[in-house]
C-alpha cells in the first residue's frame, strides 16, 4: 500500500517543495526563496492560476446549467432509455480525440466553415471568425463542456430516478404550480442540494485539464497543467525550479479542494 | 346530450395533447441522437479517404489509404495499439488486486488522512505528477521503460479501485465473514466464499474502467516513457501535430471505439454500478 499510494503523494508533495526552494536539483546552489520570489513577482504563475480558476468555474457553470435545462426540460431523456444510453458516447470519448474532433469542426477552415460556406454566409476561412487556440478561449471551454456535461446529465437522470423527483413535480401541479414553476421550485433545488460533491470534482477536473489546453488552448495565458508541463522543459533547465514552485502551488490549490472534499464525507471514508 | 358533446370534446383534446407529446418527444429525440452522434461521423468521413482542401465537405479521394497506412510499421498506430492494450492489461490487473487490498484497509481504519491518500490522485493532473515523479523514476532506471510507465499509471488506477471497493465493506459483509471463520474458515476461506462473490460486479467494472484510464492516459506516457513507450494516444498527438487529419481521425477512432464500447457494454449491463466509479456515493443515494 505504501508503494502505490502513500510513497507517490509524498514523494509528488516533498520532491516539488524541495526542488522549488533549490534543496535537490542538478542546478542546486542551497536553500533559497529566489525562485518563489521571482514566480510571485513575475507575471506567468497569477495569470495562469486566474486563467485556469476561471476556464474550471465557466466550464462547471455552463455544463450545470446547460446539464439542468436539458435533463429538466426534455422528456425525451426519461422517457427513451436508448437515449440516455447515448450519453455514454460524449462520456467516454478521450480528451485528446475530443480535441481533435473541435478543432476539425470549429478552427477556420472546419466541417463549420465549410458547411457555412455553402450556405452563403462565408466565402472564405478568413470570414468564419477565430474559435480555437482563440484568446477567449470558445474552442476549449466547448471541448472541456462536451465531456463534463453528459457527466452532470447522466448524474441528474440518476437522481431524477432514485430520489423520485417525478413524484414531487407532479405533487407541485396538482397543488397549483405551473409545470414550468414546479421544475423550477422543486426538481432544481431537489438536484442541486445533491450535487456539490460531484462540481467540486469536476471544477478540480477541469482546473487541471491538460490533453485539451494542449491542443485548443492560447499560449498565452496558459492553463496551469501546461505552464507546468512546458516549464518542466528538457531544453530550459534553469526553469526547472520555476515549474515546481508552479507544480507545489497547484498541488496545494489542489489539496485544500480535496481536503475539504473528504471532511464534507460523512465519517472520512 | 350536453355533458357528452362536453365530454367528446374535452377526449378528443387530451388526445391531441397526448398526441402532441409523443410528436414533441420524437423531434427531441431525434435532436438530441443527431447531436450527439453528428460529430462522430466527421471521424468517419475522413477516416475514409485523402485529401480535404477547402470548401469541400467530403475528402477529393475517397479511398481506404490511412486505413491501408494503419498496418504499415511507419505509422506506428498498430503497434500503438498492442503497446497500449499490454499496458491496460497489466494496470487493470494490478490496480483491482491493490485497491480491493486498500479498500479493505481503508473501511478498517476509518482514517481521515488514508481518505485524503486517495482521494488526491483522483483529481491531480497526472502531467504534474508525472513531472515530479520522472526524477525519481530517473533515478531508480525506470524512466522511459515500460515498467515505469506501468507504475506510475498503477498509482492513479489503484486510487481508482480503491474508492470504487470502499462502498464492498458493508456490515453483512462484515458478518458473513465472522460466520465463515466461526465455522472455522481461514483467510483464503473468507476471500473464497465471501469477498470475491460478493465484490464480482464491482471487479469487472474496475478491471474495465481502470484498463480504460491506462488506455487512454496520455500524460504519464509522454512525461514517463519518454518516446521511448509509443502508445496509440502518444500516436495520435504526433499525427495531429503533423498534420495528417485523415491518420489522426483513424487513430481517434480506434483510440475511441473501445473506450465508447467498454462504457456502454457496463451502462447497458448496469446503470448504477458502472456510473459509481466517478460519482461520489452517498450523492446517489
Amino acid at each position: 500500500m505504501s508503494l502505490l499510494l502513500v510513497l507517490p503523494v509524498v514523494w509528488v508533495f516533498g520532491y516539488s517543495v524541495c526542488y522549488s526552494l533549490g534543496a535537490v536539483g542538478f542546478l542546486s546552489q542551497g536553500l533559497t526563496s529566489h525562485y518563489w520570489v521571482q514566480a510571485f513577482t513575475g507575471q506567468r504563475l497569477a495569470e495562469s492560476v486566474l486563467y485556469s480558476l476561471f476556464i474550471a468555474a465557466v466550464v462547471t457553470g455552463c455544463s450545470l446549467c446547460l446539464s439542468l435545462c436539458l435533463v429538466c426540460w426534455l422528456d425525451a431523456w426519461r422517457k427513451h432509455g436508448r437515449l440516455v444510453a447515448l450519453l455514454c458516447i460524449p462520456l467516454s470519448t478521450p480528451a485528446g480525440v475530443m480535441g481533435f474532433l473541435v478543432l476539425q469542426i470549429f478552427s477556420r477552415g472546419g466541417v463549420l466553415s465549410r458547411v457555412l460556406h455553402h450556405l452563403g454566409v462565408c466565402s472564405s476561412p478568413d470570414d468564419f471568425p477565430v474559435l480555437v487556440n482563440d484568446a477567449n478561449s470558445v474552442g476549449l471551454i466547448l471541448a472541456l463542456i462536451s465531456g463534463t456535461c453528459p457527466l452532470l446529465m447522466l448524474y441528474f437522470l440518476r437522481i431524477w430516478q432514485t430520489a423520485k423527483v417525478d413524484d414531487y413535480v407532479q405533487l407541485a401541479t396538482r397543488l397549483g404550480a405551473a409545470s414550468g414553476q414546479a421544475l423550477r421550485l422543486v426538481a432544481v433545488p431537489m438536484l442541486l442540494r445533491r450535487s456539490p460533491g460531484l462540481l467540486m470534482l469536476t471544477f478540480a477536473w477541469n482546473f487541471g485539464a491538460w490533453e485539451i489546453p494542449l491542443l485548443l488552448g492560447s499560449q498565452s495565458p496558459r492553463m496551469m497543467s501546461v505552464l507546468i508541463q512546458q516549464s518542466t522543459g528538457q531544453y530550459a533547465p534553469e526553469d526547472r525550479p520555476l515549474a515546481f514552485v508552479f507544480s507545489t502551488v497547484y498541488l496545494v490549490i489542489v489539496g485544500i479542494a480535496t481536503a475539504i472534499f473528504v471532511s464534507r464525507r460523512s465519517g472520512g471514508v | 346530450m350536453v355533458s357528452e358533446i362536453v365530454r367528446s370534446e374535452r377526449l378528443t383534446v387530451r388526445s391531441k395533447g397526448r398526441d402532441f407529446g409523443r410528436l414533441r418527444i420524437r423531434v427531441e429525440s431525434v435532436c438530441l441522437s443527431a447531436c450527439i452522434l453528428l460529430p462522430y461521423t466527421v471521424l468517419w468521413i475522413l477516416s475514409l479517404g485523402t485529401g480535404w482542401d477547402y470548401p469541400s465537405l467530403l475528402p477529393q479521394q475517397r479511398n481506404l489509404v490511412p486505413w491501408h497506412n494503419l498496418f504499415s510499421q511507419s505509422s506506428g498506430v498498430l503497434s500503438g495499439l498492442l503497446t497500449a492494450a499490454w499496458l491496460s492489461v497489466t494496470v487493470s490487473l494490478l490496480a483491482t488486486i491493490s485497491g480491493l487490498l486498500i479498500s479493505r484497509i481503508l473501511r478498517r481504519t476509518r482514517s481521515w488522512l488514508l481518505s485524503f491518500l486517495v482521494f488526491l490522485p483522483w483529481v491531480l493532473s497526472p502531467v504534474v505528477v508525472a513531472g515530479c515523479f520522472y526524477d525519481l523514476l530517473v533515478r531508480c532506471n525506470l524512466a522511459g521503460s515500460v515498467t515505469g510507465v506501468i507504475y506510475s499509471q498503477a498509482i492513479f488506477a489503484t486510487a481508482f479501485a480503491a474508492v470504487l471497493f470502499r462502498d464492498t465493506w458493508t456490515d453483512c459483509m462484515h458478518r458473513r465473514e465472522a460466520l465463515v471463520r466461526s465455522l472455522g474458515g481461514g483467510t483464503m476461506d473468507v476471500w473464497r466464499h465471501v469477498v470475491l462473490p460478493q465484490s464480482r460486479p464491482l471487479i469487472l467494472v474496475c478491471l474495465v474502467q481502470t484498463a480504460l484510464f491506462s488506455w487512454l492516459d496520455y500524460g504519464f506516457v509522454s512525461m514517463i516513457g519518454g518516446g521511448r513507450v509509443q502508445t496509440v494516444t502518444l500516436r495520435l498527438f504526433a499525427l495531429i501535430r503533423e498534420a495528417s487529419i485523415h491518420q489522426a481521425a483513424l487513430a481517434s477512432l480506434l483510440l475511441a471505439l473501445p473506450s465508447i464500447m467498454a462504457v456502454l457494454f457496463l451502462f447497458l449491463k448496469d446503470s448504477v454500478t458502472s456510473f459509481r466509479w466517478s460519482v461520489p456515493s452517498e450523492n446517489l443515494r
